[in-house]
């Protein structure tokens, strides 16, 4: 019908043959709408791809993590723990090949950075004066943030090694024991691994008593570190009785790989044991603890620093296993710290 | 201009379309952008946290606390406050008024901008309350008063590599 009726029409069947002019192949009539088509296409799709990559950009991820974490740092009141979903923030990171330190605190400036791999990243002040501790822990996708009083008034709850603590301080603690020969090490590495050095120094009071020839066959040195479970990380030789036993005579090495596993269990058991990706992941590990808890149900309940401690000692519960290994750190690092007020 | 079918070509890919997907372009880029890199404003909220945290750190049970009066009170140490941070990116006002309107005590602490001039604008926040206080071992009625804001803007961080 249609068609009839343009063929009719003397001025409509004109202008339509002139779209056929004679001589040209069928393919010559098509090319050019279909070039047109497809740059058309062509062109949006790259509209859209850019606007989908904006969208999703880590320059996004980051402030949007950066205010939603100091929003909830202002909201916080001493002794909380707050986990957030990181979720995004860690796929976002993947994408652009950052692995760690997606997320920071300056301190000085009482500002949040969150990195997921922008050329410097994004950075948003809180007002509260808590002291604060944010790390990410992007094997379950969280970001972890602890809020503590700034002058702790004990250490019976988690949270209370404090990781700033001032050269001063730390000489204050240290000073006039048979420990404070190592007093510069441990700063030192403390330092290197974001690890509270009174911390350090009250878990090698406890496992050595500060005598670097200590060795029990298992645990070797200052830090008493395990042959079995270090060897072969850390920089130590996976030769256990030999080569590795040898280095972690050295005090530098031993207070190295020491500050080392208190950094990397801070990272893994803060969340407290159950929380965490080894407990999960782990079925051997799984069963070890579950049945540790149902004897020693104060082992479920460590967080924090605590947790970090357990770790360092082994979630373990055996014989030959102090259960009570915590609390002991506990009261040496409460009279460390009271050493230090008292000199003040 | 390179393909045969003259009539269609110049009528397909005229200069004009070239000119209309040139200005399509620029604006939906342009726009994108300017979405994107725009701040998320948050600044009520924290002026509101703000808020809570003052109103709360200055009472207790249901009083006023007793040192507010006091000369030498530390609003920054009682409310957990960091003076640096609030100096310069925040402001408040605490007024205490007795019954009859009259101010006894008034804590002002960092700076007002032009966002804030006025009661409940963006990024600030006002809240008047009744209250229970103690003068002078009497116990009084009066009114709190306390405005908010924050003037926060967060910034990008670029590394020279």
């Amino acid at each position: 019908m249609v068609m009839n009726f343009l063929l009719r029409n003397k001025k409509v069947r004109s202008k339509f043959l002139q779209c056929f002019p004679n001589g040209k192949k069928g393919s010559d009539m098509l090319f050019p709408p279909l070039m047109f088509i497809i740059l058309n296409i062509v062109f949006f799709g790259i509209l859209l791809l850019f606007v989908v990559k904006a969208s999703t950009g880590a320059l996004v991820y980051e402030q949007v993590y950066a205010k939603q974490v100091a929003l909830l740092i202002d909201e916080a009141k001493s002794e909380m723990q707050i986990l957030v979903d990181f979720e995004e923030g860690v796929e976002v990171a993947e994408k652009n090949k950052k692995k760690n330190n997606l997320i920071s605190l300056d301190k000085e400036e009482n500002k949040v950075i969150v990195n997921l791999g922008s050329k410097g990243g994004y950075a948003y002040k809180y007002f509260s004066d808590y002291e604060v501790n944010v790390y990410d822990d992007v094997d379950n996708n969280l970001i972890i943030i602890n809020v503590g009083d700034k002058v702790w008034p004990g250490v019976s709850r988690p949270g209370d090694f404090d990781k700033e603590v001032s050269e001063e301080e730390f000489d204050k603690s240290i000073g006039g024991s048979n420990c404070e020969v190592y007093s510069e090490l441990i700063s030192k590495y403390a330092k290197e691994y974001d690890v509270n050095p009174i911390l350090v120094l009250a878990v090698m009071m406890q496992e050595s008593g500060c005598n670097r020839l200590e060795d029990n066959g298992a645990d070797v040195g200052l830090m008493q570190i395990n042959l079995e479970s270090h060897c072969g990380s850390k920089g130590l030789s996976s030769d256990k009785q030999g080569e590795c036993r040898e280095q972690l005579k050295d005090s530098r090495t031993n207070i190295r790989v020491g500050a080392e596993i208190l950094n990397s269990y801070s990272k893994t058991f803060s969340v407290g044991v159950k929380e965490s990706s080894t407990y999960k992941n782990n079925e051997k590990f799984r069963k070890i603890v579950d049945n540790c808890i149902e004897k020693y149900p104060h082992y479920g309940n460590y967080i924090l620093s605590e947790a970090i401690l357990r770790a360092y000692n082994g979630w373990g519960c055996g014989p030959g296993i102090n259960t009570n290994y915590v609390e002991e750190v506990n009261k040496k690092y409460a009279s460390l710290r009271e050493e230090v007020s008292n000199v003040a | 201009m390179l393909l045969k079918n003259k009539i269609g070509g110049e009528k397909l890919f005229s200069i004009w379309w070239l000119f209309i997907i040139t200005i399509v372009g620029t604006g939906m880029v342009w726009g994108v952008s300017m979405f994107y890199s725009a701040e998320i404003d948050v600044r009520n909220v924290e002026a509101e946290i703000l808020m809570d945290r003052i109103s709360d750190c200055l009472f207790e049970q249901g009083m006023l606390i007793n040192n507010l009066l006091e000369n030498d009170f530390d609003i920054f140490q009682e409310c957990k406050l960091n003076k640096k941070v609030i100096e310069s990116d925040f402001y408040f006002n605490v007024s205490i008024l007795d019954e009859s309107g009259n101010v006894i005590k008034e804590i002002e602490e960092g700076v007002l901008t032009n966002t804030c001039n006025s009661k409940d604008t963006e990024g600030c926040v006002s809240k008047e309350r009744g209250i229970i206080y103690e003068l002078k071992n009497e116990i009084k009625k009066g009114r709190l008063e306390i405005l908010t804001a924050s003037n926060q803007v967060g910034e990008e961080i670029f590394l020279l590599k």
